[in-house]
């Protein structure tokens, strides 16, 4: 096994390194790319067979190193340890992105099923209640009441009702 | 022969309740000492025996890192 530094071949070369000398992992990655929530995600993930050790190289990046905890033989097998924390930095970048953009989503739905559990709401409440919030966007109108779907050409029947039964009134009442 | 290790956590990923707490659980195993270099927590590791101070250095580090992520989870938990 050669007693130097190494780059992962397949990953970025200014990311990823592998310290055989040292039997560890170093990847550098840019916050931006990678937030610090996904890093203590996927390193969470490793610290039950690796020492995880978490350093600032840079304001915007961090220095990730891992060493396995059992005796590492081949580059192989540092390899492979440098490629499931890369997938599992992905899938934790991914999943914090997801709640991110769902926030509002998963929020409604946590109320609704605390307002369930609390029992129907009294008159008082319904009284009260703000209906001219809207949390979403509904271009379709899919969640608009036929009322409101619909209250703009009856107005415009009306008028015309009116008009066509207008005429008849004189004839009537000769 | 002390064999001596230097551990450096940084501030801003560890969060220093997490540092003491692994600081107070692994004193027991080696002889500790707290510096302060800013931005980082310097500890200072020695043992007596071969290479202990080594392995507490690495499983402190370990600790404080999962209590500051267990701590941070939390903390997001509430404040949602």
């Amino acid at each position: 096994m050669p007693d130097s530094t190494n780059v992962v071949t397949g990953l970025p070369a200014d990311q990823f390194e592998v310290e055989l000398a040292a039997r560890s992992v170093t990847l550098t990655l840019a916050e931006s790319i990678y937030p610090l929530e996904a890093i203590y995600g996927a390193s969470y993930t490793f610290i039950d067979r690796c020492y995880v050790l978490l350093d600032r190289s840079s304001p915007t990046q961090i220095r990730v190193v891992v060493t396995p905890k059992k005796d590492v033989t081949s580059e192989s097998e540092l390899r492979a340890i440098a490629g499931e924390l890369v997938n599992e930095l992905l899938s934790c970048a991914w999943r914090a992105q997801i709640v991110r953009e769902n926030r509002a989503v998963i929020e409604a739905v946590t109320m609704q099923a605390v307002g369930g559990a609390m029992g129907p709401p009294s008159l008082d409440e319904l009284k009260d209640f703000d209906f001219s919030e809207e949390p979403f966007e509904d271009p379709l109108g899919i969640g608009m009441s036929w009322e409101d779907k619909y209250k703009k050409k009856k107005d415009e029947a009306a008028p015309a009702a009116a008009t066509a039964a207008a005429p008849s009134e004189p004839e009537s009442s000769q | 022969m002390s064999e001596t290790r230097v551990l450096r956590l940084h501030r801003d990923l560890y969060a220093s309740a997490a540092i003491e707490s692994a600081i107070a659980t692994y004193a027991k195993h080696a002889t500790l000492a707290r510096t302060e270099e800013d931005p980082h927590v310097v500890l200072t590791i020695a043992s007596e025996r071969p290479g202990r101070a080594e392995k507490v250095m690495r499983e402190l580090a370990n600790y404080a890192l999962g209590l500051t992520i267990q701590t941070q989870t939390q903390a997001a938990a509430v404040s949602r």
